[in-house]
């Protein structure tokens, strides 16, 4: 036979287990986390957000993060104004499908790029290139996709010499050497 | 969690090192950088896996010899399409130097025989052939199916085989069409051309003895015929075995009386040969799966 002392316990142990369960029920409804770009400044994103980043997604669930809300996600390799770059396009995109397995068989487009999508990579150069680089770091594959048709996007139609102008990029050929590709490129040069 | 400390170096070396590179560097400078340089190759593959083979050989060849060597990589090459635009020597040598191929798509182009020949030597792994209105050579000649019946055999994961506007002559083509079996049946395999008795008997023939013909369809200009249905109609005879001869009679008769019903039914023996002909001309065939 319990004593009223034992008994009192065991209710208190009871009230405390529910007390955590709903605890952990709202922490895990609402939950936020912090990013913290490589200047130091932090932001505050919804969970669910921040997970369509595979790297960051992974790094939470192998270090089992979800439990300690005051924990920091360090981002050396992202600025603060790429990473509000990358947040504002994730959560535009929150609620987009994820994106399809990459089918060989299917026809690579550079057209299906979304007015929004068009209008947020409308930036200069060196912004668009470390969003592509912040893409790939943070291994979120629909911002890859459509920074680099964006890319792509800029190099179709245009000749060798144009996209050198475009891009800034040297001809580090030989004159002999570029004299060999033009002769096997004639035949397109003859239409 | 996170080592602080590490944190904190990269933080404060990070904001050193942006602030000495500004002063260093006077930000129109910057504006006119390479920014294309500072990415790994597998982005700038990527990137290029969105353009054309053709741009990639005329165009991005050109840049410079990073994106050169870039270009080249077999990675970028797992399909080709080419039209007639692309010359035979350009095709072909795209052919020899792209040892990941796994998809062909010719259209428009006239030369079929050659082009053939150079994939029976350098592709053992093609996935899928799509050949559309092409010529066997630039002056008038047959097909060599010969080529064909090659890669039917030799690659063995040739599942995706889509063939329209040419005439195949041979017989054996149409057998081999349908006997995928020892690698598995051809997912999805269509012919769109003129076919005469003999190669419909082989190919019905070829998919009959291949057990594994549910679901097998031949599609002609006039009607749809699904083989197995068609062999478990009773009244047809062919209960137990099918026998291929009768079997490719009926169907025949079929797509013949199928034809002559849409028109009028004045045809003497003369005009029905010619029919035949002139059927065959039109008739499309298509082997779903």
């Amino acid at each position: 036979m319990p004593t009223l002392g034992t008994y009192k316990l065991q209710v208190q142990e009871k009230l405390l287990q529910v007390a955590r369960l709903v605890n952990k029920c709202f922490k895990t409804q609402m939950p936020n986390i912090k990013l913290q770009s490589s200047d130091g400044e932090t932001f505050e994103v919804d969970v669910e957000i921040a997970k369509c980043s595979v790297t960051i997604k992974t790094m939470l669930e192998d270090l089992g993060m979800d439990d300690e809300e005051e924990e920091v996600v360090p981002l050396p390799n992202v600025n603060s104004a790429i990473l509000r770059k990358v947040i504002q396009w994730a959560t535009y995109h929150k609620d987009d499908p994820p994106p399809p397995e990459d089918d060989e068989n299917k026809e690579k487009r550079t057209d299906d790029i979304s007015s929004w999508d068009a209008d947020f990579l409308k930036v200069d150069q060196g912004t668009l290139f470390e969003l592509i680089l912040a893409a790939n770091y943070l291994d979120i594959k629909g911002l890859l996709d459509v920074t680099c048709k964006t890319v792509a996007n800029m190099i179709k139609g245009k000749a060798p010499e144009e996209i050198r102008k475009t891009f800034n990029i040297k001809n580090d050929f030989t004159a002999s050497e570029e004299e060999q590709v033009r002769k096997e490129n004639e035949w397109c040069e003859e239409k | 969690m996170f080592p602080q400390i590490g944190n904190n170096y990269i933080r404060k070396h990070c904001r050193t090192f942006l602030s000495y590179t500004e002063t260093l560097i006077p930000a129109k400078r910057l504006r006119n950088c390479d920014y294309s340089y500072n990415l790994p190759d597998e982005i700038l593959l990527h990137i290029f896996s969105f353009l054309s083979n053709k741009e990639l050989y005329t165009v991005i060849r050109c840049v410079c010899k990073r994106w050169c060597m870039l270009a080249s990589s077999p990675v970028l090459w797992k399909k080709i399409t080419a039209q007639n635009e692309v010359p035979s020597r350009v095709l072909c040598k795209w052919i020899e130097n792209s040892p990941m191929l796994r998809e062909v798509n010719l259209k428009e182009r006239s030369d079929f025989n050659d082009v053939t020949e150079k994939l029976v030597k350098h592709c053992k792994n093609l996935q899928s052939l799509k050949i559309e209105n092409c010529k066997a050579t630039v002056k008038p000649s047959l097909f060599k199916s010969r080529n064909l019946c090659k890669l039917l055999t030799k690659c063995k994961h040739l599942n995706n085989l889509h063939f329209s506007g040419i005439k195949i002559h041979s017989c054996k083509f149409f057998k081999l069409l349908s006997r995928r079996k020892p690698f598995g049946v051809a997912k999805k395999c269509s012919y769109y051309g003129p076919v005469n008795k003999r190669q419909m008997r082989a190919l019905i023939g070829s998919i009959i003895s291949s057990d594994c013909y549910d679901g097998a369809t031949l599609l002609t200009s006039h009607r749809k015929i699904s083989i197995s249905e068609f062999l478990n109609t009773g009244n047809r005879n062919l209960a137990n075995v099918p026998n291929v001869p009768d079997t490719v009679d009926i169907i025949w008769e079929d797509i013949l009386n199928n034809n002559t019903e849409e028109d009028d039914d004045d045809y003497d023996a003369g005009a029905q040969m010619d029919l035949v002909q002139k059927l065959s001309e039109y008739n499309y065939l298509e082997i779903l799966k």
